[in-house]
């Protein structure tokens, strides 16, 4: 069966083309983990200023690259084999980063410690 | 004038605990104190490094909404302080089933929270300046405060079973209002029951009306407010901070509604729970025993409502203060390192 492309890829400046970009470079770079769930497609079109229905075939395309799961009720979520860390890793990183954030804890800091910490909970392997 | 040295500091302490008023007071005096506390000046506050601009579309959004979030907290305060003294010094109210009395909080906090959302539905969700792509999912508890929500949650189910336990437990009066528990003459099947006053049906219903209300508007307003654009990338920190700020203000004020309705709740309760163990000497010379015997719980609830009631008015006080207050009072809301510089 083939599949017919939402969006054609030639139209460069589609904002669907530019969301489906977004998503897949937050998927790819690890930045939304594994099985998490991706922002609402209402949450998107708000965020973004553009109609549902841009931000939707936006998702079905991500869909299409098997790179999100859509179930009926359980959201669209990032497929296991296209995340770079689980999801609670990640969600356990953004806390992190809010609370040195809110704490006015310095970046490089936080970073220092937490080579110290991995490499003390990881019996000496250096980062 | 009564000589007070007659009593011993349990019975001047129970005398003072009888009234909510007095734990309004001592609530103030907390409040006081950690508002003192929080206005001293933090070493750790960074420079802002907002455009003038930015900041002034910041207090637009954010501002009417913590100022919303006040007036409905001293409306709690000023609704319950005043159907107290209504009923207790200007009111006849003697054989009145006061069923408002428990719900009001509740309705107040619903109401207070309902036009915080329509604010929120209208001003405070007006398109991005410049659109911000969004990174995750935004709900409900997003930027609630977490411990909050859950003493909230478990704040409402413990008011549910409250409420579904004595209604069960209490019994209707001649005019089919449940307002009565039957406290049975055990060595004395043929006589009537003692019947006190009791937080039945009658009471509880309007409770649950309001309560499921309460939850519902509070769910919306911590949606809403999650929920809509942010106005700019480089606010999306300050954003972050005053959302939290509205979200700690939904929840402060529909837990303290909550606490009210539990605390009178209680205390109703407690009222039964006087009734322990009484022996009544008949004119025959026999002895009528009535015992309930939850009699000593409702007793250790009556001692835990001034808690409740206290607890209540720090929070609401704390609100109507507005703590916390970073992008009211235009103080740094946006730190070296926030959520968005690593992303």
């Amino acid at each position: 069966m083939t599949v017919q492309p939402l969006v054609s890829t030639s139209d460069e400046a589609s904002p669907t083309i530019t969301i489906y970009r977004q998503l897949r470079g937050l998927i790819l770079s690890g930045q939304l983990g594994a099985d998490e769930r991706l922002p609402t497609v209402r949450q998107t079109a708000a965020d973004l200023g553009v109609a549902p229905g841009t931000a939707a075939k936006a998702y079905k395309m991500l869909e299409q690259d098997g790179l999100v799961v859509s179930r009926t009720a359980a959201g669209t979520r990032v497929a296991a084999s296209a995340a770079v860390l689980p999801g609670s890793v990640i969600r356990r990183i953004r806390e992190l980063v809010d609370e040195a954030g809110a704490t006015g804890a310095d970046r490089d800091d936080v970073l220092n410690v937490l080579r110290v910490v991995w490499q003390a909970e990881a019996g000496g392997v250096p980062l | 004038m009564p000589d007070l040295t007659a009593f011993g500091p349990l019975d001047l302490v129970a005398a003072a605990f009888s009234t909510p008023l007095f734990s309004l007071l001592l609530a103030g005096l907390l409040a006081a104190g950690i508002l003192i506390i929080l206005t001293r000046p933090r070493e750790d506050a960074a420079p802002t490094e907002l455009s003038d601009d930015v900041r002034r579309s910041l207090r637009r959004r954010y501002l009417p909404e913590r100022r919303t979030l006040s007036i409905a907290a001293l409306a709690v305060i000023v609704l319950f302080v005043g159907e107290l003294v209504l009923s207790g010094y200007v009111l006849d109210l003697v054989d009145a089933v006061a069923w408002w009395r428990y719900a009001a909080p509740l309705l107040m906090a619903a109401l207070g929270l309902g036009v915080l959302l329509a604010l929120v539905l209208t001003r405070g969700t007006a398109p991005s300046e410049v659109p911000v792509p969004p990174v995750a999912r935004r709900t409900w508890r997003s930027f609630g405060p977490r411990w909050g929500i859950v003493g909230a949650g478990i704040l409402a189910l413990v008011l549910l079973a409250t409420t579904v336990i004595a209604g069960l437990a209490s019994s209707a009066n001649s005019r089919g209002w449940y307002v009565w528990l039957e406290i049975p003459i055990a060595n004395e099947p043929g006589v009537d029951p003692l019947r006190p006053w009791f937080y039945g049906w009658t009471y509880g219903v309007p409770v649950l009306l309001c309560l499921a209300a309460l939850v519902a508007v509070a769910w919306a307003a911590l949606h809403a407010n999650a929920a809509r654009p942010y106005l700019r990338p480089e606010a999306v920190v300050a954003e972050r901070e005053g959302r939290r700020g509205v979200a700690s203000g939904i929840v402060g004020v529909a837990s303290a509604g909550m606490l009210l309705a539990l605390a009178g709740a209680w205390r109703l309760i407690a009222g039964a729970g006087t009734i322990t163990d009484v022996v009544i000497e008949g004119q025959n010379g026999g002895a009528y025993e009535a015992t309930w015997r939850y009699a000593e719980l409702a007793m250790l609830l009556g001692w835990l409502a001034p808690l409740l009631e206290i607890a209540a008015f720090v929070v609401l006080l704390l609100v109507v203060a507005g703590v916390p207050r970073s992008v009211q009072s235009g103080a740094p809301a946006v730190r070296p390192l926030g959520v968005e510089a690593l992303r």
